[in-house]
């Protein structure tokens, strides 16, 4: 059973597959994340719609050709790093 | 007759062959006689073994034999060792003829992995660059428990077959956001089935679930339950493919997807939730999906 991996950039947590013996699983953060919550009012209908910023600093797990080493692949961007949980 | 057989059974069978006792009329010399492989490659060709995996820690094994200009037979061994992701092996057989080759995963891989195998001729070892070969010999998808290889299969595209079955944990969002799921580099999706759980706070509002299909960039599906989910509840979502939407009043609701719904890299699998509010929250979603390989990025 693979251990987690907490993404510092969007707060998602999933499956660390880094170690020999797992399917690969590649994170990427959402590219938008709420900026503002919708508001409502005391009936709960919505009063102001939500709205979304980027997500700041992004993890891409998906690999791409190192355009230093074309025979090498490295992970699209680092975004705001990881933490083993 | 044949004789033996179980107890109770009465030895049965086709009588023996008649065999034909005239001489033959042609004769071979088996010096003379060239290999039925046209795979003849010389001093500074090289065989090169890609191979692509969406294992960490594939191994494999690959076993071949070619026939010298002496008219001997020899067997040679390579192992790619641990790798993840992809591997690119060389092997020289200074001159001969290739005659077989088969391939196996030295180390079983998990549920869902596959290995996928391009055997290729170079022209010059010393100038080998991966992708760049003077010919094909033979690719396909190489089993654990089993061999695969050349002359024996045909050929396959890393796009046949009926894919490898894969049940995928995904992301758990943080709180307060939605879903989103992305098919890797190299890969081709066929989604059968996704689930996930949205718990609500008590914040009071009618959340609606939509799952949304783009392509990295633009979405070409957008669809959303027609039931709202309240406060403090706790709803599954299936995502299914051919089906309406259906709602069990017990807790569960399924809401459609295309069938099929076939994905490459970088579409991704998203919800889309109205009113979302920020202590929300979704579960891991847990996605069954047919997966290849794909060669394009």
């Amino acid at each position: 059973m693979p251990g987690r991996i907490k993404c510092l950039a969007c707060g998602g947590i999933y499956p660390d597959t880094r170690a020999p013996g797992n399917v690969a699983y590649f994170h990427v953060c959402p590219d938008t994340v709420i900026d503002q919550y919708a508001q409502v009012d005391d009936k709960g209908n919505v009063t102001k719609p939500a709205t979304f910023k980027p997500t700041p600093n992004p993890r891409n797990e998906i690999l791409k050709r190192n355009p230093d080493n074309p025979r090498e692949y490295v992970i699209t961007s680092e975004g705001a790093g990881i933490v083993e949980i | 007759m044949a004789v033996g057989g179980a107890v109770k059974t009465p030895p049965n069978g086709p009588p023996p062959a008649n065999p034909q006792s005239s001489p033959n009329l042609v004769s071979f010399d088996p010096k003379a006689v060239v290999p039925s492989q046209a795979l003849y490659l010389q001093r500074n060709d090289t065989i090169g073994f890609f191979i692509t995996t969406n294992q960490t820690g594939c191994w494999v094994r690959i076993n071949y034999r070619w026939l010298t200009p002496d008219g001997e037979i020899k067997e040679g061994q390579l192992d790619t060792g641990v790798f993840s992701g992809f591997i690119f092996k060389t092997i020289t057989l200074f001159e001969g003829w290739l005659l077989s080759f088969a391939a196996q995963q030295f180390v079983i891989g998990p549920a869902g992995s596959w290995a996928f195998l391009q055997a290729q001729i170079y022209r010059g070892a010393a100038e080998i660059t991966l992708g760049d070969p003077d010919g094909i010999i033979w690719q396909g998808y190489v089993p654990g428990y089993i061999s695969n290889g050349w002359p024996g299969t045909p050929s396959k595209e890393i796009g046949d077959g009926p894919g490898v079955l894969r049940s995928i944990t995904g992301t758990v969002p943080g709180a307060g956001a939605d879903i989103s799921e992305v098919v890797p580099s190299q890969r081709r999706w066929t989604l059968l089935g996704l689930k996930a759980t949205l718990t609500t706070s008590a914040f009071v509002t009618n959340r609606i679930v939509r799952v949304l299909l783009d392509d990295g960039a633009n979405a070409f599906y957008l669809v959303g339950s027609s039931v709202a989910q309240v406060a403090s509840t706790v709803i599954n979502y299936t995502f299914t493919p051919g089906i309406p939407f259906y709602n069990d009043l017990n807790g569960s609701m399924a809401l459609p997807i295309p069938s099929p719904t076939q994905l490459k890299s970088p579409f991704r699998i998203k919800t889309n939730t109205l009113t979302l509010n920020a202590t929300d929250q979704w579960t891991a979603p847990q996605y069954l999906v047919a997966e290849w390989g794909t060669w394009d990025l």
